[in-house]
């Protein structure tokens, strides 16, 4: 709790005010179990990856020899699946900042640039939710932690091949490397980890996500893969900084209009609430309150 | 009748004074549920439906509005559908500054509440006074009251703080005293 209310009180230095262009605006709501949610934000980045044209899905069957390395072999939303997420997304960081040094035309650099940005996004998300896991298997699995862990991880994946795919068949022709295979389910982590299929998920008992956890991951999920068009970071110290995506920019004049005006009342009806809720948090954490409740 | 007015007046201030700590219990909860609260305004314009949705988080807003600029627009429908576009943000503001408004009036809430919470603390020194016979232990809420009245909460909590370990102190010292073979 006192480190869900000290984060709370840093989230509180910096204001952030982001306007986003939603195009399936009737999308569902958000799902309660958070092992489906993860599965769905790890099916929204892999998808997002497969349309940039960095990855293939296992079962695309056009899948040849030649896209070893480019197959999504994990289909969950687990450790190891947002950790094959990060990787390929640093990948496609690495092609993307290459295709940008060459590039002239300036649509198509706006449009390499918006691609970086949602790239970094991934990869930085992947990477604090691989954290969290990394942080439960510490916490509910200390046994399964040596320090060659990670190699261990890797000769025991030849054990969590599916079988059943397709691609395993194609494998046993030789048609494809291994690295074309998909892995199944990962039951045996099920206790720290989500590398599970919809089957598993609904069975498997809930993960102990604290407060901050969940809100990151709720915040990944909800901004998801959509661009942002408009940012502006308030700091205590006075700092104001907007940044103008060229997506807003190359927009017609009324439809400008109108987004900056959404945006604009956002700032004004935030730092509202910002400055409301750091009278709060002073008046709650103030040295007395500590005094009495906290210290002995 | 006089009981049943009083009754329904006790029942009304009761009703009205629980609303405040719900709504801060159901802010506080949608908060970690949902890492925001949510303020939505859906609407429908030529039988297609939009959602206009801000998250209020700490630190935090994030707005999600459908695109403004239709395909489906000609010239003549997207004066009309910029209209109706603007109307409902509109509402949408005045939703969430419905909210921010009652947001405030907790905050009020909670700054009784620590007042009420010094009354709590008081308790003690209150009991010790009482059980120990120790009649100057009475001074610490005497004294937190003409201090919270006089100058503001933080300095009588502190107050009531030190007043509480002289308490402690004192009992301590008490307890050795009159444990004490003869």
């Amino acid at each position: 709790m006192s480190d869900f209310i000290k984060n709370l009180a840093s989230d509180l230095l910096r204001l952030e005010i982001n306007t986003i262009i939603k195009q399936n605006m009737s999308a569902e709501k958000m799902p309660s179990n958070k092992r489906v949610l993860l599965r769905k934000l790890a099916d929204m980045y892999r998808d997002t990856l497969i349309e940039y044209g960095l990855v293939k899905s296992p079962n695309d069957p056009t899948i040849t020899a030649e896209d070893a390395g480019k197959v999504l072999r994990w289909q969950f939303g687990g450790e190891f699946s947002f950790k094959e997420l990060a990787f390929q997304a640093g990948r496609g960081i690495q092609i993307i900042e290459e295709l940008m040094q060459k590039e002239t035309d300036l649509a198509k650099l706006n449009t390499l640039n918006s691609r970086h940005k949602i790239l970094q996004r991934i990869s930085s998300q992947s990477s604090n939710i691989i954290g969290i896991f990394k942080l439960f298997r510490r916490d509910l699995a200390p046994d399964t932690l040596t320090q060659s862990n990670e190699h261990e991880d890797e000769k025991k994946q030849i054990y969590y091949i599916d079988k059943e795919h397709f691609n395993y068949l194609r494998y046993q022709r030789r048609e494809l490397p291994i690295s074309c295979v998909p892995f199944r389910s990962h039951q045996e982590t099920a206790l720290w980890n989500n590398d599970l299929d919809w089957g598993h998920i609904n069975s498997a008992v809930e993960l102990p996500f604290l407060p901050d956890m969940l809100s990151m991951i709720y915040k990944a999920y909800e901004i998801g893969t959509e661009q942002i068009v408009l940012q502006t970071v308030i700091q205590v110290e006075g700092d104001v900084t907007s940044y103008i995506t060229p997506q807003y920019i190359n927009m017609p004049e009324q439809i400008k209009e109108i987004i900056m005006g959404v945006h604009n009342r956002s700032i004004h009806t935030s730092t509202q609430l910002w400055s409301t809720l750091f009278t709060t948090i002073i008046n709650l954490a103030g040295k007395s309150f500590n005094q009495i409740f906290g210290k002995k | 009748m006089p009981s049943a007015q009083l009754f329904s007046r006790l029942w009304k201030q009761g009703t009205t004074w629980l609303v405040k700590p719900v709504r801060a219990f159901r802010f506080a909860r949608s908060l970690l549920k949902e890492g925001g609260h949510s303020i939505e305004t859906p609407f429908t314009y030529l039988d297609n439906r939009f959602l206009l949705r801000t998250i209020i988080g700490f630190g935090d807003i994030i707005n999600f509005i459908p695109n403004p600029e239709q395909d489906w627009c000609n010239s003549n429908e997207a004066a009309e559908w910029r209209n109706c576009y603007q109307t409902h943000v509109e509402l949408h503001f005045q939703k969430i500054n419905e909210f921010l408004h009652a947001f405030e009036k907790q905050i009020v809430f909670w700054d009784h509440s620590l007042k009420g919470m010094i009354g709590l603390a008081n308790l003690y020194p209150i009991y010790q006074a009482i059980v120990m016979k120790e009649w100057v232990l009475l001074f610490s809420p005497i004294a937190s009251t003409v201090y919270l009245y006089f100058f503001g909460k933080i300095t009588a909590q502190n107050l009531v703080y030190g007043l509480w370990q002289l308490a402690k102190r004192l009992l301590v010292i008490r307890r050795k005293i009159t444990t004490k073979k003869p």
